[in-house]
C-alpha cells in the first residue's frame, strides 16, 4: 500500500480527519477542565449552589 | 425509567461520569478494528486500487453529520415542546460535533475525489448537499453565539434547528434537479453500484465504533454546558453579593 | 380581515413616511448590477448569457440586507409585543408584515429587473422571464427570510447573522428562479415545469415562513 501512487491522498485524508477529531476532543477536554476549576475556585471563595445551601 | 428520569442535571452529571470513559473506550476499540480490518483485511478496489480506502473515513462521517442533525432535531422538539430541560443542553452539545464530522466528509471526499475524478470539488448534487448542510451547521452555531441568554438561544437555535430540517429534502431535491440540468461531463460512480461482504463488514464496524465514540463525545459536551451554565448562574450571584454561605 | 389590512396599511404608511428603505434596497441592485461587468469584463454576449444570474443573485443580496429591518423597528418600540396581543393570530401578522415589506422592498425590485437587464444585453424573452420569476421568487425570499429575521428581531447586531441563517434556504428558490428563466430562453425544459415549482416553493414558504416566523416569537417568550 505503500508503494501507491495515492498514498499520500489516503495518508492526508486520515491525518485531516484525526485531526479535526481530536481536535473536537481535546476542546472538550480543555473545556471540562476549565469549567470545573472555575467552579472549585467559586467554590473556595465559599460560594454555594441554592440547592446545597439548603441542606446546610 | 424514561428520558425524564435523567432530566434532573444533577443525576444526568452523575451517570455521564460513571458511563463517559467505558463509551469512549468500547467506541474506539471499535473503530480500531474496524480500521485494521478496512487496512489489513479488506482488498483493494479493483478500479479504484487502494484509494477505496478513504471510504472506511469518509462513509462514516457523512452517516455521522446526517446523524447528528437528526439528534439536533429531537433535542429541538424537546426544547420546543416540553421545555425539557437537557433538551437545548443537548443541541448545544451536538452542533459542533456534527459540523466537525461534516467537514470531515467533506475533506475526505475531496481528498478521495482528487486522484478519482483528477479535480477537488465537483459539483455533484450529493456533494453539493452536504456543503448546504454544512452551512446550516455554521447558521445554527452563529445563532447561539449570538445571545447572552443560554434559554433565549437554545429556543432560538431549536427553531431554526427545524427549519433546517423541513427545508433540507427540499434542498436535496433542488440541487439534485439543478444537477441533472448541468450535467457536467465527468460521469462518475462512488464506490461501484454494490459493495462487497468483504468491504461492507469493515465499513459497518468503523460506523458502528464511530457513532459510539460521537456519543461519548456528546455526553461529555453536554457535562461542559451544564457546568458552564451553572458557572454563569454562580458569577450572576457572586456578583449580586448572593449566595455565600456564611 | 379588517385587522390585516389596516396592518398593512399601517406599515406600508411608516415605510413611505421614513423613507429611505426601499430606494436604498434599489440603489443596491443597481450597484451590484453595475459593479459585475467590472469583474466579468464588458464582454455583452457573456454578459448577456450570465444576466439572468447576475440579476437573480443582486436580488436576492438585496433582498437579504433589507431583511432585518422587517420586525426590528418594531420590536425595538414595543410595537410587536401589542401584535402579538392583539386577536389576529400571530402567522397573520407576521404575513401582513412581510406583504408591506415586500410591496416596499421586493416589488421595486422585479419591477427594476427589466431595465437593468437591457445594461446587460438581454434578450426581449430573457428580460420577460427574469421578471416574472423574480415577481414569484421575491416575496419567496421574503417569507423565507422572515423566519430569520424573527429569531434575530432582538439581536443588536443581528443583520450578518440572519444572512448566514436563511442564504441556505433560498438555494431552491434560486435553483428554479434560473432554470425558469434559462428554459424559457430555450432548452430542453419547457418554461412551465420549473416555473411550477417555483411557485409551489414560495407556497411552500407563504406556509412555513409564517408559522416558523410566528414559532420563532413563542420561542423568545421567556
Amino acid at each position: 500500500m505503500l508503494t501507491d501512487p495515492h498514498f499520500g491522498f489516503i495518508f492526508a485524508a486520515y491525518f485531516i480527519a484525526a485531526l479535526i477529531f481530536l481536535g473536537v476532543s481535546l476542546w472538550i477536554w480543555i473545556g471540562h477542565r476549565h469549567v470545573t476549576r472555575a467552579l472549585d475556585e467559586l467554590e473556595q471563595a465559599g460560594l454555594r449552589r441554592r440547592s446545597e445551601r439548603e441542606k446546610e | 425509567m424514561s428520558i425524564f428520569t435523567y432530566a434532573n442535571p444533577q443525576r444526568f452529571l452523575r451517570f455521564v461520569h460513571y458511563v463517559l470513559l467505558p463509551v469512549l473506550l468500547i467506541g474506539a476499540m471499535l473503530s480500531a478494528v474496524g480500521l485494521y480490518a478496512a487496512f489489513a483485511l479488506a482488498p483493494a478496489d479493483y478500479q479504484q486500487g487502494e484509494t477505496v480506502r478513504i471510504m472506511y473515513i469518509h462513509v462514516p462521517a457523512a452517516w455521522l453529520s446526517m446523524a447528528c442533525y437528526g439528534l439536533m432535531v429531537l433535542s429541538s422538539i424537546g426544547t420546543l415542546v416540553w421545555r425539557h430541560p437537557l433538551a437545548d443542553v443537548s443541541a448545544r452539545a451536538m452542533a459542533p460535533i456534527g459540523a466537525a464530522f461534516t467537514i470531515i466528509c467533506l475533506v475526505t471526499g475531496s481528498l478521495w475525489g482528487r486522484p478519482m475524478w483528477g479535480t477537488w470539488w465537483v459539483w455533484d448534487a450529493r456533494l453539493t448537499s452536504v456543503l448546504v448542510l454544512f452551512l446550516i451547521y455554521c447558521g445554527i452555531l452563529a445563532l447561539w453565539n449570538a445571545f447572552e441568554d443560554p434559554a433565549r438561544a437554545g429556543r432560538a437555535a431549536a427553531v431554526m434547528t427545524l427549519v433546517g430540517a423541513i427545508n433540507l429534502p427540499i434542498i436535496k431535491f433542488s440541487v439534485d434537479w439543478w444537477n441533472t440540468l448541468h450535467q457536467s461531463a465527468s460521469v462518475f460512480r462512488m464506490g461501484g453500484p454494490t459493495i462487497d461482504k468483504s468491504m461492507l463488514w469493515p465499513l459497518l464496524l468503523v460506523a458502528i465504533g464511530m457513532t459510539i465514540v460521537m456519543i461519548g463525545l456528546h455526553l461529555a459536551a453536554m457535562r461542559n454546558e451544564i457546568l458552564a451554565r451553572r458557572l454563569r448562574t454562580m458569577r450572576v450571584m457572586a456578583a449580586s453579593g448572593e449566595g455565600h454561605a456564611h | 380581515m379588517i385587522a390585516f389590512r389596516a396592518l398593512i396599511r399601517r406599515d406600508l404608511l411608516i415605510a413611505m413616511r421614513m423613507g429611505g428603505g426601499a430606494g436604498v434596497g434599489l440603489v443596491f441592485f443597481l450597484m451590484l448590477v453595475t459593479i459585475m461587468p467590472f469583474a466579468v469584463g464588458p464582454d455583452l454576449v457573456l454578459l448577456a448569457r450570465i444576466g439572468p444570474a447576475i440579476l437573480w443573485v443582486a436580488a436576492l443580496l438585496a433582498t437579504l440586507i433589507g431583511l432585518d429591518r422587517l420586525f426590528q423597528a418594531d420590536e425595538e418600540d414595543g410595537s410587536l409585543d401589542l401584535l402579538r396581543m392583539a386577536y389576529l393570530p400571530l402567522p397573520l401578522v407576521v404575513l401582513a408584515k412581510v406583504i408591506a415589506h415586500w410591496l416596499m422592498t421586493g416589488l421595486p425590485l422585479a419591477l427594476a429587473a427589466p431595465f437593468l437587464g437591457l445594461l446587460l444585453a438581454m434578450e426581449p424573452q430573457a428580460l420577460l422571464a427574469v421578471t416574472v420569476t423574480l415577481l414569484v421568487g421575491t416575496p419567496a425570499l421574503t417569507l423565507i427570510g422572515a423566519t430569520g429575521a424573527a429569531l434575530t428581531a432582538g439581536l443588536r447586531r443581528g443583520g450578518l447573522i440572519l444572512a448566514i441563517l436563511v442564504m441556505p434556504l433560498m438555494i431552491p428558490v434560486l435553483i428554479f428562479g434560473i432554470s425558469a428563466t434559462s428554459a424559457a430562453l430555450g432548452g430542453p425544459l419547457s418554461f412551465h415545469t420549473p416555473f411550477a415549482i417555483l411557485c409551489g416553493l414560495g407556497l411552500f414558504a407563504l406556509v412555513t415562513g409564517t408559522i416558523s416566523a410566528s414559532l420563532a416569537f413563542r420561542a423568545s417568550d421567556s
